[in-house]
Formats: structure tokens, C-alpha cells, sequence
């Protein structure tokens, strides 16, 4: 069964139909937020025999992610553990409501500036849902060079948050001064993959990671420039392309773009090679130095994503045979619950998305989903919440202040009801377990891992396997995105062959033509950005849009908690995790929150997107989150 | 001091693309926030400039409203022998529309500790006049001749447009511009 939580159940021939006897059906009653109590050690002992140091510790904010966000946690200093987290989005912005009532197709180029980092995402995923809507599908070319645009993104985001975000907790700057322990430890382990990457020890590979000197840490600033002009060669400009247009790209594209493109894209893949050592190293060595750092920022792994990298010879643009292009992707749309997959199918990921505003800064707009959305079902007639985005109303409160209430600008979007984290690494489990890749001799899906032989360049070829972890922490969302380096390289050598067969069959067509359809339209981009997860739902009447609603990976990851009181991925990341520093606790730098918190490679600016509706907010505030009150 | 490794990558060359401007040029370079009023005057300015035309044949324009590593990237590829680098930040140490001329030489030596954070601000997508001062200082991605003219602003709410001051303060930067390119100009105050 798909839906353990929705009201929402399927027929024999796998129709979805909402269950019967229920008057409001999506309805509930909140649970009241419950602060963190000390549970007693036993029957009749008093809590108050050994008082517990309970250590407020806010976290405001925090670095070395992009944009502004918040955490405030509670430490247990007498079992070196964090037990209370909350995660709180600091910024706002206007998004949605800019976009209300525009011309559809500025939805592409506005949508492009939610994110600092990787703009061309939005664009690409805000043309999907204008294909959508306009009934219009891009010739195969045109899918391609928008699939290796998309490619040479994500070179920019991974090596950056490797690098220059999440690599300096792991160097020995930061580790000598948290664990000193672990240097000379560190010293004497010999990497293993020494030969690939060039680093005798794991403490070379610290030194590496140094913040401004380190070489991994300037070489992964380098790469950025070759995702740049990559991206350049595909989109005539970058960052914020504005050659994507609804039906494909308007980018001018010779022999010699994809000659260029290939260059570069062997430089990557070397890299690649050298980035999935450094990582198995590093990973391997925190984890069998202290088999608790596998504590860190470990969660269930329930993960949603929803698929990136179209096949130009399935994708039609249609809602209807969504579910048949979206598993044709080179990168599989899915849902895991417990590490398991449940489904692939983009229809389901859909269905089931609800977002809730509960501890949000915005107003229940469903009277808590008594009132039925504007859409009670999809175009083919699924049960859709009225807390789904196609009936999302965005309506701005910032208000009750406190963590009982309202502590954050992220809403809280659940897939089934279940918090649900996204990333690169989560785009690679789905692939592996689905198991629906089409023939290609870069990417094996085994149901367990990925396979993936990287081609000759000056490093010889090299076959690299990334496994489905056991469990889902900071260090495996770190190893999982080094090797989403070579997965991203993998599908770019796919498609640029495929784009090269294209070429010297003469269909060189990279868009279509398209007439602005004047009736009322619904369409909705699924597509991923480097972090994972990111839909963009709109609909439209007479050419303009009525409601565009956008939804990030950050969106899902950053989420406050729900109605039911269920925490959001950082959130339940952060709980649990141990204080493995060496010092004493007036001592705690808190690296392992930190840790836990970067891993998933946070992006504000795409969380949170909204205005006041009364006059747009250009400044962002931060405030500690000690300002709140109980 | 660390001295940053340009272009590290075995067999990379730096990306000219045509329209390029040989090595050596005068750039001059616009920072701005597009539709935040007067935070926008780098890119606005230098649109203008450029329009007004009468410049020595080796001037070029060029908007580096983008995040500080990738204006130290554009800059190691357009390798200029000069560069101007108009902007408008809040100091709040002076009234609105106030002309601030420095030289990069003339800046007190790097906070490296300062240089980490604002790259990592930059790597998230953050556009900073000085985010981009100090990472391409950092980076040696200026010219040793690299002036900064920067306005203080009155307005910076959302909108477009610029508040009376800091419209005057485009023809005063443009002849404080030209007066420096001619070698009129002593020292940057």
C-alpha cells in the first residue's frame, strides 16, 4: 500500500479514490508542541537526584550555509548528547506573490533569482510546468542540451559544499582544536585510495580541506569556474540563464559547443575519481576512529525525490504520461521509507505532497483541511489535500512567536504525512533500488548501489561503486554527494553522446513554437536542483498565472514541525546526535551539530519565498533564537 | 601570507570568449542590486557610461554584478591592466550621495579569517561590493592600478530608480572617472 496516513486508497486496476465515510477526509487535530523533558532512569527515582545540565545552545547563524538560518538546540551534558532541536528559516522573500498575476512565461527568468546558487534549476523546472500547461514538448535536442546545462550545475553546487562548506568541519584547523586526538591518529592512517588522489595520509587529506590553503578546498573553487563556463556553453549565460524558454532552450549550439563541453566534462570526471577517495577516506576513517560518528545527523531514512534528467525520447510534457516519462529519467523520481522504495511513480510523489503551516509564519488556509482546495483532485482525477500546492494559498502571519506556535518562514511539506529529507545522495538511492535505468554503458543500478565506470581521461578508466548506506548520517550524505560528482558525470557522458547522435542525424531543433493558451491550465515542473527535490506548481487562466507555488529541497530538509508534532529532517538530525569533542563541556564547540546540520547542504534563499503582502521585505533579520519565547 | 594558486587544474585554460577584450584593457567594472534603487547605481552607471560613449579605445565595460568568486574568475579570463570598480554602499558615515574613491593598494592588509566568511557568503549566491574586494584581493584577481568608486545611498527599498542625491552623484562619478583615466587625478581620496 502507497499511503499509510492519507485518506487515499487504490483500485484494482491501481486507481487512486479517497476513502469512503469520511466528511472531511484531509482533517485533523493538531498536536500541541512538546518541549524536551528529562525521562526518569526508573521507577521512583527522582528527577531531581542527579539534576541534568541542560545547555540552551543557539546556533545564529549558521555558517557556511547559504542564506539565513537558525538553530536552537538543547544539550545534555551529562550524556554529551543533543536532545531538543528546532530549525528555524530567518528570511523572507516574495516569490510567489511577485509571480501572481503575471504572464506565465516570466515565471522562468523570476523564478531563476529564489536561488544565489543554482538559478538554472528553477528556470529549467519553471519550463517543465509551462510545457505543461501550454500542451508543448521541446524536440530531443532541445532535452538534451537543457539535461547537460543541468549536468554542469550541479558541478558547481557539489565540489562547492564538498569544499568550501562542509569540507573545512572535517580539516585539521577545525578537528585539532575539537578532537587534537584524531590528528595524530590521522597521521599515522595511510589513505587507501592514495594512489587515485595523491593524499599519502588521512591527514594530508585534512590539511587539504584547511580553509583558504588547503588544496581540496582551492581546487574545488576552480572547479566551479569549469561548471560555470560548461554551463555557459549550454546556456549562453550564467548564473540565471535566460536562454531557457517554455519548450526548450533558445541557445545557439555548433559542433564545437559539445566539442567544448566534452573537454571539460573529462577534466570533471577525473575529478570525480579523486573526489570518491578523498571522501571513502575521510568517511572511513571518522567512522572506524569512533563508530559513533555514525550517530551524527542520523535519521530514518525516508527520503523523496522526484527525478531529474529527462530521456528525449519519453518525455511529452503531459501530466497524463508523467509517470512514464519521470521513470524513464536518468535519474529516478521515488519515495523511501525506511530505506525501502515505495513507489516511482510521479503521480503518487504528487498526490501524496501535502505542506503544512502549523509552526510556520503564515495562516491555515484550509481551516486544518476542513476546507476543500480550489483542486480536490489532479487532471486524472487523484484525491488531492486541500494543503497541496496546487491549492496552496500563501498568506503571510508572522505571529506567535514561540516554539509552541510559530518559529520559522520554512513551511513543513510532509509526503504522506512522513517528514521526508532530499539530496543527491537520496536521487542515487531511488536510482539503485528502482533499477530502471535505460542501457548505457556509464551506470549500473544493482537494487543496492550504483556502478559507474568513468571513461579515460588523464586518469585511466576507473569503476567506482557507491552503496545504499545503512544509515543515513552526516558522513554518508558527505560520501554520498562526492560520488554524486561521478553520477552527474556518468549522465553527462549519456547525454552527450546521445546529443552527438542527435547532431549528426541532422535534428539540430533545440525548441519549439508555442501559442500562450488564453483557457485555465494547471501544470507543475517536477525536477531537482543539486540538493535534491524542487516542483513548481502553477495555474494560469487568459495567459497569466492565478497561483505559482515553489518547493525546494531546502523547503523539505529545513521544515519546522508538523500539526502532529513531528520534527523536520534537521531537526530529528540534530536530536540524537553526541557531542564527540574531546574537551571538556565549557569547551563544546558544537562541530558535531554543525556537522550534522551542513551535511545536508543547506540553501535558505530557495526555502523560503514569500512576502508580506503589504510591501516586499529586501532586508533579512536574524535574530537569536533566545529571543523566542517557551 | 597564503598566495592563492591561480587555476590549479592540470590543462585548464581560462574560457576568452569572443567579444573579449584583449589583455590589458581599462575595465571598468559596475556592482549592483538590480530593482533595490539606489544599490543598483554600479550596474546603472556603468550602462550609462558605456552609452555616453568618448572613452579611450582600451576602455571597456563590464557588469560584475555577480558573486565575488565568479568576478575573480571573470577577471583572471579578461586579464585587464586597469580597473575601476563602481558601486553604492550604506557606511552611514556620511550623508547620501557621497563620492568615496580608494585604491585597492591603499586598503589595510587581509583578515584572512574576514576572507573565509564573505567567500563562503559568496559561494551561496550573496553579491557584496566588498565580499568581492576582498576575495579578489585574496585571490590577486586585480590589477596592481585598481580603483573602487562607491556612492553612499539614501534609498534601498525595493523599486527602481535612484533618490535625488545619488542621481547627482552619476554625473560627478562619471567625471571623477574620466578625470582619472586621463591621469588628471593625483591619488584616490
Amino acid at each position: 500500500m502507497c499511503f499509510k496516513n492519507l485518506p487515499v486508497d487504490f483500485d484494482a486496476d491501481g486507481k487512486a479514490f479517497l476513502k469512503p465515510g469520511q466528511t472531511n477526509p484531509y482533517s485533523f487535530d493538531p498536536v500541541t508542541s512538546q518541549r524536551y523533558v528529562r525521562p526518569s532512569s526508573g521507577t521512583g527515582t527522582a528527577l531531581a537526584d542527579a539534576p541534568p545540565r541542560l545547555k540552551e545552545w543557539s546556533i545564529d547563524p549558521v555558517t557556511r550555509v547559504a542564506g539565513a538560518l537558525a538553530v536552537h538546540t538543547v544539550l545534555d551534558l551529562d550524556a554529551r548528547v543533543a536532545v531538543e532541536a528546532h530549525s528555524m528559516a530567518m528570511l523572507f522573500r516574495g516569490y510567489e506573490v511577485i509571480l501572481k498575476g503575471r504572464d506565465a512565461r516570466d515565471a522562468i527568468d523570476i523564478s531563476s533569482r529564489a536561488c544565489g546558487v543554482c538559478g538554472a534549476v528553477h528556470s529549467t523546472c519553471s519550463s517543465l510546468a509551462i510545457e505543461m500547461a501550454f500542451g508543448i514538448c521541446p524536440p530531443p535536442l532541445g532535452v538534451l542540451v537543457r539535461n547537460l546545462g543541468e549536468v554542469a550545475e550541479m558541478f558547481y553546487d557539489h565540489p562547492l559544499h564538498l569544499g568550501l562548506l562542509a569540507g573545512p568541519d572535517y580539516s585539521t584547523a577545525i578537528v585539532s582544536v575539537t578532537n587534537p586526538e584524531l590528528i595524530s591518529l590521522a597521521e599515522r592512517t595511510p589513505s587507501r585510495h592514495a594512489h587515485v588522489h595523491g593524499y599519502r595520509t588521512v591527514k594530508d587529506i585534512m590539511d587539504g580541506l584547511n580553509p583558504l590553503e588547503g588544496k581540496i578546498y582551492l581546487e574545488s573553487l576552480e572547479y566551479t569556474r569549469i561548471a560555470r563556463v560548461m554551463c555557459t556553453l549550454m546556456y549562453g549565460k550564467y548564473p540565471h540563464p535566460s536562454t531557457l524558454v517554455p519548450g526548450g532552450v533558445s541557445t545557439t549550439i555548433t559542433t564545437t559547443t559539445f566539442n567544448e563541453y566534452y573537454a571539460n566534462l573529462g577534466k570533471i570526471i577525473d575529478y570525480a575519481k579523486r573526489l570518491a577517495g578523498i571522501w571513502d577516506d575521510l568517511c572511513d576513517f571518522f567512522l572506524e576512529a569512533n563508530p559513533r560518528y555514525a550517530e551524527v545527523g542520523e535519521r530514518p531514512s525516508n527520503l523523496i525525490q522526484t527525478g531529474i534528467w529527462d530521456d528525449p525520447e519519453a518525455y511529452d510534457a503531459t501530466y497524463k504520461n508523467c509517470d512514464a516519462w519521470g521513470q524513464k529519467r536518468y535519474s529516478a523520481p521515488g519515495i523511501i521509507v525506511n530505506g525501502e522504495l515505495i513507489t516511482t511513480q510521479l503521480t503518487k510523489i504528487n498526490m501524496g505532497i501535502e505542506e503544512f503551516v502549523e509552526h510556520s509564519y503564515y495562516d491555515d488556509w484550509t481551516d486544518q483541511g476542513r476546507k476543500a482546495g480550489h483542486f480536490p483532485t489532479d487532471p486524472l482525477g487523484n484525491p488531492m489535500s486541500p494543503y497541496h500546492m496546487w491549492n496552496k494559498e500563501t498568506i503571510p502571519r508572522p505571529e506567535g512567536k514561540n516554539f509552541k506556535e510559530k518559529y520559522s518562514w520554512a513551511t513543513a511539506p510532509r509526503w504522506d504525512r512522513l517528514s521526508m529529507e532530499t539530496g543527491v545522495y537520496g536521487r542515487m538511492w531511488t536510482t539503485a533500488m528502482a533499477r530502471q535505468l535505460p542501457d548505457n554503458p556509464y551506470i549500473t543500478a544493482t537494487g543496492h548501489s550504483l556502478r559507474m565506470v568513468l571513461p579515460r581521461h588523464e586518469l585511466p578508466e576507473m569503476e567506482l561503486e557507491w552503496k545504499v548506506p545503512a544509515r543515513l548520517n552526516a558522513l554518508e550524505r558527505n560520501r554520498g554527494r562526492a560520488y554524486g560528482v561521478a553520477f552527474t558525470a556518468s549522465i553527462g557522458m549519456i547525454n552527450l553522446m546521445k546529443a552527438f547522435e542527435y547532431w549528426r542525424k541532422g535534428e539540430t531543433k533545440v525548441a519549439t513554437s508555442y501559442k500562450v493558451p488564453q483557457d485555465e491550465r494547471v501544470g507543475v515542473g517536477f525536477w531537482e536542483a543539486g540538493r535534491g527535490y524542487l516542483t513548481h506548481h502553477m495555474h494560469m487562466d487568459k495567459g497569466r498565472l492565478l497561483n505559482y507555488q515553489i518547493n525546494t529541497p531546502s523547503t523539505w530538509n529545513a521544515s519546522p514541525r508538523d500539526p502532529f508534532d513531528k520534527p523536520g529532517p534537521y531537526e530529528e538530525a540534530i536530536v540524537g546526535t553526541p557531542i564527540l569533542e574531546s574537551g571538556r563541556d565549557t569547551d563544546v564547540k558544537g562541530i558535531d551539530i554543525l556537522r550534522a546540520i551542513r551535511s545536508f547542504d543547506p540553501c535558505m534563499p530557495c526555502t523560503t519565498h514569500i512576502d508580506t503582502g503589504h510591501g516586499i521585505i529586501t532586508r533579512e533579520v536574524n535574530s537569536c533564537g533566545c529571543t523566542l519565547e517557551d | 601570507m597564503h598566495e592563492y594558486a591561480t587555476a590549479p587544474i592540470p590543462g585548464f585554460k581560462l574560457s576568452r570568449q569572443p567579444g573579449d577584450p584583449p589583455p590589458g584593457c581599462t575595465l571598468l567594472g559596475g556592482i549592483g542590486l538590480p530593482w533595490l534603487r539606489d544599490l543598483d547605481f554600479g550596474t546603472t552607471w556603468v550602462d550609462r557610461a558605456s552609452a555616453e560613449g568618448g572613452w579611450p579605445d582600451n576602455v571597456r565595460f563590464e557588469d560584475l554584478s555577480y558573486a565575488a568568486h565568479r568576478v575573480m574568475h571573470r577577471l583572471e579570463e579578461l586579464q585587464p591592466s586597469r580597473l575601476v570598480i563602481v558601486g553604492c554602499m550604506p557606511r552611514g558615515d556620511a550623508p547620501a550621495g557621497t563620492i568615496r574613491r580608494y585604491a585597492v593598494a591603499d586598503l589595510p592588509p587581509l583578515d584572512l579569517v574576514e576572507v573565509h566568511e564573505r567567500l563562503t557568503e559568496a559561494v551561496g549566491g550573496i553579491i557584496d561590493l566588498d565580499h568581492t574586494i576582498a576575495v579578489c584581493r585574496w585571490a590577486k584577481a586585480f590589477p596592481d592600478d585598481t580603483t573602487i568608486v562607491e556612492v553612499e545611498p539614501e534609498e534601498r527599498g525595493f523599486g527602481l530608480g535612484f533618490s535625488p542625491a545619488v542621481e547627482r552623484a552619476i554625473d560627478e562619478v562619471l567625471v571623477l572617472v574620466r578625470r582619472g583615466l586621463a591621469g588628471g587625478e593625483e591619488s584616490p581620496q
